[in-house]
């Protein structure tokens, strides 16, 4: 066999991981664990943080007033009138004026004086 | 020994200690000889069980082969991301020498250390050929550690030795000088 391969054949295996070995693993292990349930814990501090911040600015609600209206909820303001106001001697007149619609004859014009 | 496998990946921790009692020290061995650095080994060593502790649930099968190639590919990918590390600390660090300046040391008896000439060979061989010839893993074992086809390990293997015959000769001649 050849000198650079006994080289290899001499290596002794080194005599093994230390005594507290297997401590130090496992306190290893519980600081993973740790570091999980903290990360768990901060993500779910983080869930609720944001779900109170969209709850006090009504964000995600659908905003009132901006839908469509249904035509049940419409209210129809009649334009068949026309107020008309004229002063003379210090008195103020005003004249409510029909509008006649469709070709139909308007009904007399109401007056008052105030 | 498949039951034992099984109860590792149930979370048992009576297996995973035994699982760890089986390969704490075959594993600190490969790793010592990939690091050079036994010290570095045993901290590996232990990510590598704090991991396979965590991560058994996901071994897909049950022998006792392919947990143990399982294990050794996990403690492969934890000595390579070091390798990783040591590049980038090289590279900002110019008063490191690199591994083809590294100087040889025997030891009391005048011998070369395996690890020191180990050390530079290239990481992408010197990981094959530490498993053929000093884990003595089969061919097809190392392929399935390492993710390769057979007959890429069995090349990396030779040109692993190929390079680890030129640095013993030069060291030889070196210290003969």
């Amino acid at each position: 066999m050849r000198e650079w391969q006994q080289l290899l054949e001499r290596q002794e295996e080194p005599g093994g991981p230390g005594r507290d070995f297997e401590e130090r693993v496992f306190a290893k292990i519980r600081r993973v664990k740790r570091r999980r349930q903290a990360g768990i814990g901060l993500a779910a501090a983080f869930a609720a943080v944001t779900v109170a911040v969209l709850a006090a600015f009504q964000i995600g609600r659908p905003a009132s007033g901006r839908a469509p209206l249904r035509a049940a909820d419409k209210e129809e303001v009649p334009v068949s009138e026309e107020l008309f106001f004229a002063t003379s001697d210090g008195r103020t007149r005003y004249t409510l004026q029909p509008v006649a619609l469709g070709g139909s004859q308007a009904p007399q014009a109401a007056s008052n004086q105030i | 020994m498949d039951d034992l496998i099984a109860k590792l990946k149930e979370g048992d921790e009576a297996a995973f200690k035994e699982v760890m009692a089986m390969y704490k020290k075959p594993i600190y061995h490969y790793l010592s000889l990939l690091m050079g650095d036994r010290q570095l080994a045993e901290e590996l060593t232990q990510d590598t069980f704090v991991k396979v502790y965590f991560k058994a649930r996901t071994l897909k099968c049950d022998s006792l082969p392919a947990a143990k190639a399982w294990i050794y590919t996990i403690a492969t990918n934890l000595a390579r991301s070091e390798f990783r590390k040591k590049r980038i600390r090289r590279v900002f660090s110019l008063s490191e020498l690199g591994e083809a300046q590294a100087s040889y040391r025997p030891d009391v008896e005048g011998k070369l250390l395996a690890e020191q000439l180990l050390a530079m060979v290239p990481e992408k061989w010197r990981v094959p050929l530490v498993m053929k010839e000093m884990d003595n893993f089969s061919f097809e074992e190392i392929s399935r550690v390492l993710n390769k086809p057979v007959g890429t390990v069995k090349s990396l293997v030779f040109r692993g030795k190929d390079h680890l015959r030129k640095q013993f000769l030069d060291a030889e001649g070196a210290t003969h000088a």
